[in-house]
């Protein structure tokens, strides 16, 4: 009998001991608590998305807010996202110094040197900080006028322009339904709108519109030349390029395409692209220089005066991990540095 | 001999676990590149959306749905169904979508000509007036930003074919689909974009894709002769100096075989076409002055990727063999068991399910990975089957066949709406 039981309990205790690597497997497969789908990106992309959501937000709180207004008085309020400092006399700012909950505004505000904002930020009117301000999160449905070293800690939106003073930091996303200028010693991270300037003369450049002719043999499918090694294109190409090597496009000269290099770029004095610029390490675009398309870098982007990046009408995006822009240039749409990028002086 | 044998299986072995490892390592504390997917700003171009379906009544709707709702320039986008000789009510569904949404789609139903997804989508070029051209199996479930996520990549003129990330959709089902839930997990996350990553070759993988067609043009259109055009066309892109990106965020709900018989047909396919592939063009790989050494390695070693598995049964079988005969094999045997171990499969090794599972930020689910050799054993017996079968078949002459996978969906997907 003894010797019956003797191997059948060795492999009883055998397969147990087995089965104990088995045991969290056979625990989830039973009661399933993470056999859901991954959840795939929810973030629609758009840059003014926070944006919108903080408004969304907001809309209970509008009849309240017109009380305030019309009263010319400030209130705390509770909802459903917490207390909320309504503010609803417009001109200087008389409320707390630093704020730590959320503040919507009636009206236009002017806020003082070294206000912080922990909270995010609403106004319905214009916006302007103080120098060396500090704000988590600012909205405004009018424009906004960022003083000196001011710092955005996570996203600020302008429906109308946007003017950031000398060496802010906008980590994070910064964007105008309208106008950008940034000022020289700036820093920024993800930047949009529908046109930017490094600087306030560069508003005042002509920008050139589109060109039909232009479009027309920049898409009208030209091939694609494939370059081992280095590629210099001295005056006009037609069709995409493509090298192994870096690329030098020559002053003055058009590309009616894009341009890809295993290598740099670098767009000399006036040179044009009427299409995209890729390269996996760095693109140059000297003064004067134009390109239509998107400009991609997966090192970096240096951009100086008098450069114009896409069109009106026709908004593009550059990016890459660091992009440095000179004072004087002219951007639409996004600008995107995944490290860092920063305006010079 | 045998012994000689014994350690080049060993040998192989070995190398294709320093390759996972490689990426596992290279996505763990790699420099991660994912250069066009922040170009969300563009004069977007011309899409045509081709949408392979063959008896997909099942699923057909709600890609259909998805890709009306998607956040891409309407008068840019052109939605072409490709209904390949269906016999159920695929055509009705199709249809009345184009009823319901004048202008929006353009259907080609198919119904005659050769089968198989390439000879359908060969075909349907002649509904492409687009230079980017994006293809989804019906079964997919496009969000509403992917379409521009797959399109940015083509902005670079070296890109010939683009890549998203497939994420199951009915992983909770059964165990079957849990495991393919970390194959895939594995075999994108961290296999595919490690490649991504080291500029190697990342794979074509045929839906949830982009094609630029002057490209597709230049390597001679679609090749109606292969069980796996994904792969092919991978290989022909590379050959002729065109790249294949992968966007890792690029991700598209799909479903996934939820029973074993079906399962072991769709991976027997893959095995044959990937094998088609290898034969056709490892030689080509080998003198093209067009591509990288990293590229022309790493080409190598994906075609050979499912020849592994009849070679692994091999060095198991010689092994034994070895041992009884009383060769001195000795810590090859250890070698052989422990590669073995991390390599078998579908791409997906265990350590990198398990890094994708911790990048994917899973949870609980990584608990399952003992129960993933399951799925490799059969995946293993499934794959030098169909090697044996394409061996035997070449011998006598035979065509091969295309299989279709079998859809299980049952009603419209409601997924978490997005915020």
């Amino acid at each position: 009998m003894i010797s019956v039981l003797a191997p059948l309990a060795l492999a009883t205790s055998t397969g147990a001991l087995l089965m104990v690597p088995l045991a969290p497997a056979l625990r989830e497969l039973m009661h399933k608590r993470d056999a859901g789908p991954l959840i795939t990106r929810k973030d629609d992309g758009r840059i003014s998305s926070f944006a919108s959501s903080l408004r969304t937000r907001c809309i209970p709180l509008q009849a309240l807010l017109d009380q305030c207004a019309q009263q010319g008085e400030s209130q705390f309020v509770d909802s459903p996202f917490g207390q909320v400092l309504l503010v609803g006399k417009s001109g200087v700012w008389t409320a707390p110094q630093h704020t730590t909950t959320p503040v919507v505004c009636a009206g236009c505000v002017e806020l003082p040197p070294e206000y912080h904002s922990i909270g995010d930020f609403y106004s319905r009117g214009n916006v302007r900080g103080g120098t060396r301000s500090i704000f988590r999160a600012l909205l405004s449905d009018d424009e906004i006028l960022l003083d000196d070293e001011t710092q955005i800690l996570r996203w600020i939106h302008a429906e109308s322009a946007l003017h950031v003073g000398r060496n802010c930091r906008l980590y994070g996303r910064a964007s105008s339904a309208k106008s950008l200028t940034l000022s020289s010693g700036c820093s920024f991270e993800r930047v949009y709108a529908p046109v930017i300037y490094s600087s306030k003369e560069a508003a005042t450049l002509s920008v050139r519109e589109e060109y039909a002719a232009y479009a027309r043999l920049a898409q009208s499918g030209l091939g694609r030349t494939r370059i081992r090694g280095a590629m210099h294109i001295p005056d006009q190409h037609r069709g995409d390029v493509v090298a192994t090597g870096s690329v030098d496009v020559e002053e003055g000269a058009s590309v009616f395409g894009s341009v890809k290099a295993n290598g740099e770029v670098i767009l000399k004095g006036r040179a044009e692209v009427h299409g995209s610029v890729v390269s996996t390490k760095r693109v140059h675009i000297s003064s004067g220089c134009f390109v239509k398309g998107p400009i991609i870098a997966e090192r970096e982007v240096i951009i100086a005066s008098g450069v114009q990046i896409g069109l009106p009408g026709t908004p593009t995006t550059v990016s890459a991990p660091a992009i440095h822009l000179a004072p004087g240039a002219v951007l639409h749409g996004t600008v995107w540095a995944q490290v860092e990028g920063r305006v010079g002086d | 001999m045998l012994l000689e044998l014994f350690t080049a299986v060993v040998v192989l072995i070995c190398i294709y676990t320093i390759r996972h490892y490689c990426f596992t390592v290279n996505r763990l504390i790699g420099q991660q590149r994912h250069p066009y997917v922040d170009v969300d700003t563009a004069d977007w171009p011309p899409v045509t959306v081709l949408i392979a379906a063959h008896n997909e009544e099942a699923v057909v709707a709600d890609i259909l749905s998805a890709l009306l709702e998607v956040d891409y320039p309407a008068d840019k986008l052109a939605i072409v169904p490709v209904n390949d000789r269906s016999i159920d009510g695929t055509r009705e569904i199709i249809d009345s979508y184009v009823v319901r949404y004048p202008g929006r789609i353009t259907p080609f139903h198919r119904s005659g000509g050769k089968p198989g997804k390439a000879a359908a989508l060969k075909d349907a070029m002649a509904y492409v007036n687009t230079e980017i051209m994006l293809v989804f199996d019906a079964d997919y479930v496009p969000g509403k930003a992917l379409i521009r996520q797959l399109v940015a990549p083509f902005f670079d003129p070296e890109v010939g074919s683009v890549m998203g990330r497939v994420v199951p959709l009915n992983v909770g089902k059964k165990l079957l689909t849990r495991i393919l839930d970390l194959e895939r997990s594995g075999g994108y996350q961290v296999d595919q974009q490690a490649r991504m990553n080291l500029h190697f070759v990342p794979q074509y993988g045929g839906t949830v894709a982009g094609i630029r067609k002057s490209a597709l043009d230049e390597i001679g259109g679609w090749n109606e002769n292969t069980l796996a055009e994904d792969t092919d066309l991978t290989y022909r892109m590379l050959l002729a100096g065109w790249k294949t990106v992968y966007e890792n965020r690029a991700e598209c709900y799909e479903e996934v075989p939820e029973r074993w018989p079906v399962r072991v047909r769709q991976i027997m396919r893959w095995a044959k076409g990937h094998n088609q592939a290898m034969v056709g063009y490892s030689a080509a790989l080998l003198r093209s002055r067009n591509v990288s050494w990293w590229e022309r390695l790493d080409g190598l070693l994906l075609l050979g990727v499912y020849m592994m598995a009849p070679v692994l049964l091999l060095g198991w079988l010689l092994a034994i063999v070895l041992f009884y005969l009383g060769a001195p094999v000795g810590g090859s045997i250890a070698v052989l068991g422990l590669a073995a171990f991390t390599t078998l499969g579908n791409f997906a090794a265990f350590f990198e399910i398990a890094a994708a599972a911790r990048l994917d930020g899973s949870r609980a689910r990584i608990q399952l990975l003992p129960l993933t050799f399951l799925g490799f054993t059969v995946s293993a017996i499934c794959v030098s089957r169909a090697a044996w079968q394409q061996f035997a078949a070449s011998i006598r002459g035979q065509e091969m066949v295309w299989h279709k996978t079998e859809r299980s969906r049952v009603a419209p997907v409601v997924l978490e709406k997005s915020a």
